[in-house]
């Protein structure tokens, strides 16, 4: 009698099979780090340069600004001065590996210390180029994650519902405060939450725009829907929108939302308020309990109702709330755009717009694959309970855009040497 | 009489008959799961939608009812998941009856305010809301306000508007001292009025946590207030009392005269100030230390509504559940001549007269009601006038604060610029805002002094407002 099992051919093929395919399957992988480009260099000089410079201002008179600059630009500093470390003593030691008269001994000492400078080098140069990337302009500011169904009917809406769910999870699991700002379901389903028009979330927690900005894009579903009865699969999409939250008026330094230069700033003059009332005479002679509130923004004509609280004011505050960040939203990718208009020129920066499609959820092959890291994953289940397999793809993506931000600084760096 | 449109149950629309498919057995288990939990429930609700969409008129607002009862429920039977769906049921069954859901949850938002209600007593409406805080907003523009400012608020009902008029005032100006009192026929109204109070008295001692009383019974003047501290005064002071608004005053009446049980205003006023002056624990309140019989801001949102108009155009669950003497007023028995709408209006001008009121704010039905009562405000004069001949007795007259000095009408959203952007003036009256006609406001003359100079008060806001911005 054998001692190993009987396995099945096709089993024992795919066994033997490399998981080479999967790989071809990646859109983009990360940018090798160990280079870094003279534009990248000489930036971080500049910036390097001007850090010094604000130093020495800081020793005459204290400057809160000052200060502030100061901080943003000590982390370039330290690992342009690491790099600067590892550089000079990787030729220090080619250079005694190549001398002739070097004695023998000490050759292979300087060449088994290469290995670990070159290492330490690599990983200088790594953190000299994240330490560039500016942070995000939003970054630290609480965020508004509006989720609408797209092509595909109603099972995009029941996808959109579980899209919902699976945030609200992760962000229960990690500890953020949520509210569910507005929750229209679609019109077939009543009240139950799994079909969705549109939903609005607001997580509260500071710096959560930082965390979930990378989960804007179009989410894409291929699974048999609970309304196919045929079982077949379809492809539905469902689109997420990222918006910075703005304080409504506490933090208003800082946002500047009494400045007409910022983004924050939205003219109360500029914006139609329309109370959706009853129509009629009004008054002792209805008791209506229509609360909503449309405002519209006449310029852009941006308009936003609410009507899910029962106080007016209320429903009011969080219209603009909502207002505000949809216009600086527009205006900032507006900048963007343009930006991208420009670096195109120099280099090919594949524009991540909100139409492509960024994430595709998997039914079949219970997996999740990320379009921009090109990350897979297979635990289904996991990713939609908002687990640890969500937060991977999220943390990948970041990464990815950090790469991106990496480039356009080059891009923009050589665009500008080139002039 | 019962209402005769009874809807028949409707069928479910065919949207729904399609999601109401069996999971199938090949479908993730994540899916199937929640279908499974949804699938009845769905059902359930969206029945109960459709009993909601009659009483409510539109699917949208049959949706936030429904929201809104369910929230209710998941707060008073949390957990219960059983007790939640059978309370969910008779909710539903007692809003599908007409039944205005604000009885139901017994609370509706007045402003940023949210109060309690109770049948029996009218519910406050949005436009008065809307209506106060304009008000409001333009008096704290005022520069020149005395440190005590007098508000009396006639037919109160849930004394709503003293309570906004207090909240969001003390906001705007912490350093004016408020007194405010409220006058209403209804013993329920009034009871309910002062439960009102006493809610937001808890919330503001919960606001002022270590105010004690050696704080209190220093110099006022010493101390340096703020709003919640402010609040908190107010709120102590703030009055509701029984009194009929239409009643003769007893000293001027005919002693044959019929006799009711409810006292009038005037008598009320009198006993009220009399009665607290005699409590030693009273004394230290200057409530009624300044003449008690002037009361600078007088504001009224009386019946308005003909019996005629009230069969015709009011809703039915104003009809068959608030009560009718929140809406209807009295017949007239001053004269054939006036509507049995405006039976409040003349009487209500008479009292803003003894009362030596700047300013008044009367809710009005629509801008034909708005049209008449500014017509009666504009010809109103002290009974014993003689006509005024020429110019100069007319602008003494109106100097000497006999006369309304500026009389306009604010319709259902006042502080709301018109599209256009023209100013609108309808029969040589202004008319602020945009909705249907809701309010007419007059000002004396004397108020003018509030917001700094000789000019007439809306000239003066505007002013006032373009410095702001």
């Amino acid at each position: 009698m054998s001692a190993t099992p009987w396995i099945c051919r096709p089993c024992l093929l795919r066994a033997l099979r490399p998981l080479r395919r999967r790989q071809s399957r990646y859109q983009t992988s990360f940018a090798s780090t160990e280079t870094l480009s003279t534009a990248l260099l000489s930036r971080a000089r500049t910036v390097a340069a001007e850090h010094d410079q604000l130093t020495r201002n800081l020793a005459d008179g204290f400057d809160s600004k000052t200060a502030k600059k100061l901080g943003e630009t000590g982390p370039v500093t330290t690992a342009l001065a690491e790099w600067d470390k590892a550089t000079s003593s990787l030729s220090e030691l080619e250079s005694l590996i190549h001398d002739p008269t070097t004695d023998p001994e000490l050759r292979e000492l300087a060449s088994d210390d290469m290995i670990s400078t070159a290492d330490e080098l690599a990983v200088a140069a790594r953190s000299l180029k994240t330490s560039l990337v500016p942070k995000h302009p939003f970054a630290h500011l609480s965020c508004l994650l509006e989720i609408r169904p797209g092509a595909g009917g109603s099972e995009a809406a029941i996808f959109a519902g579980d899209l919902l769910k699976m945030y609200q999870a992760l962000c229960s699991r990690v500890g953020y405060r949520t509210s569910v700002l507005k929750l229209e379901s679609a019109d077939s389903i009543l009240g139950s939450e799994s079909t969705l028009a549109e939903a609005v979330l607001e997580i509260e927690d500071p710096g959560a725009y930082g965390l979930f900005r990378s989960e804007a894009g179009v989410h894409r579903v291929q699974r048999v829907p609970a309304t196919e009865s045929k079982g077949r699969v379809h492809t539905s999409a469902v689109s997420v929108l990222v918006l910075p939250s703005f304080p409504s008026s506490g933090a208003a330094e800082e946002m500047d939302l009494e400045n007409p230069e910022s983004d924050y700033y939205v003219d109360p003059k500029e914006v139609r308020t329309e109370i959706m009332r009853a129509r009629g005479a009004g008054g002792q002679h209805v008791n209506t309990t229509d609360s909503a509130v449309r405002l519209t923004h006449l310029p852009t004509m941006t308009s936003v109702s609410m009507q899910d609280y029962r106080s007016q004011p209320k429903n009011r505050e969080k219209a603009w709330q909502l207002l505000r960040s949809r216009l600086a939203q527009a205006r900032r990718e507006k900048r963007e755009e343009e930006m991208v208009q420009m670096r195109r020129n120099v280099v090919g920066v594949a524009k991540m717009g909100r139409g492509d499609k960024v994430r595709t959820y998997n039914w079949g092959q219970q997996r999740v694959t990320d379009h921009r890291s090109g990350l897979t994953v297979h635990g289904l289940d996991d990713v939609m309970d908002g687990g640890m397999m969500l937060e991977k793809v999220m943390e990948s993506v970041r990464m990815w855009l950090t790469e991106r931000d990496v480039e356009a600084i080059v891009a923009e760096e050589e665009s500008k040497n080139g002039n | 009489m019962r209402w005769p449109f009874r809807l028949l149950p409707l069928s479910l629309p065919s949207k729904v008959e399609a999601t109401r498919l069996r999971p199938s057995s090949f479908l993730p288990r994540i899916l199937s799961r929640n279908l499974q939990s949804n699938a009845s429930n769905t059902e359930s609700e969206a029945r109960l939608l459709e009993r909601l969409i009659e009483p409510c008129e539109d699917r949208a607002a049959a949706k936030n009812e429904l929201r809104w009862l369910k929230e209710h429920v998941q707060k008073t039977a949390p957990g219960d998941l059983e007790a939640q769906h059978a309370m969910l049921n008779s909710l539903v069954d007692e809003r599908s009856t007409g039944k205005p859901l604000q009885y139901i949850l017994g609370t509706e938002y007045f402003g940023d305010l949210e109060l309690e209600c109770r049948p029996g007593v009218l519910i406050p409406r949005q436009e008065t809301a809307a209506s106060v805080s304009h008000l409001v907003h333009l008096l704290s523009l005022a520069p020149k306000l005395r440190r005590h400012l007098r508000v009396l608020d006639l037919c109160t009902g849930s004394g709503c508007i003293p309570l906004l008029f207090q909240h969001e005032f003390t906001k705007a100006r912490p350093e004016i001292q408020l007194r405010l009192l409220g006058v209403d026929i209804s013993p329920e109204a009034v009871q309910l009025a002062r439960d009102n109070r006493s809610r937001l008295l808890e919330a503001a001692h919960l606001q002022l946590p270590n105010c004690d009383e050696d704080q209190e019974n220093s110099d006022p003047s010493d101390i340096e207030y703020n709003t919640p501290r402010r609040s908190l005064e107010v709120l102590k002071t703030t009055e509701f009392i029984q009194a009929d608004v239409l009643a003769e005053d007893p000293l001027l009446q005919d002693p044959a005269g019929p006799k009711s049980d409810i006292p009038s205003l005037e008598a009320a006023l009198r006993l009220q100030s009399t009665v607290r002056l005699g409590k030693g624990r009273h004394r230290t309140s200057t409530f009624h230390k300044d003449r008690p019989k002037c009361w600078p801001v007088l504001i009224c949102n009386p019946p308005y509504i003909s019996p005629d108009e009230f069969v015709r155009t009011t809703s039915r669950s104003v009809r068959e559940f608030e009560p009718k003497t929140a809406l209807i007023p009295p017949v007239n028995s001053q004269g054939q001549h006036i509507d049995q709408a405006d039976t409040f209006y003349p009487r209500l001008l008479e009292l803003a007269n003894t009362h030596r009121t700047m300013v008044v704010l009367f809710e009005v039905a629509d801008m034909a009601q708005a049209l008449r009562v500014a017509q009666m405000a504009k010809s109103y004069r002290k009974p014993w006038d003689e006509t005024h001949a020429t110019n100069k007795t007319l602008r003494d007259s109106i100097r000497s604060g006999d006369l309304w000095d500026s009389i306009e009408i604010w319709r259902d959203q006042p502080g709301q610029a018109r599209e256009n952007g023209v100013p609108e003036v309808i029969d040589g009256f202004q008319v602020a805002g945009r909705g249907n006609g809701r309010s007419v406001v007059c000002w004396k003359y004397a108020a003018r002094r509030w917001f700094g100079d000789e000019h007439p008060i809306s000239a003066q806001i505007a002013k006032i407002k373009s410095q702001v911005t």
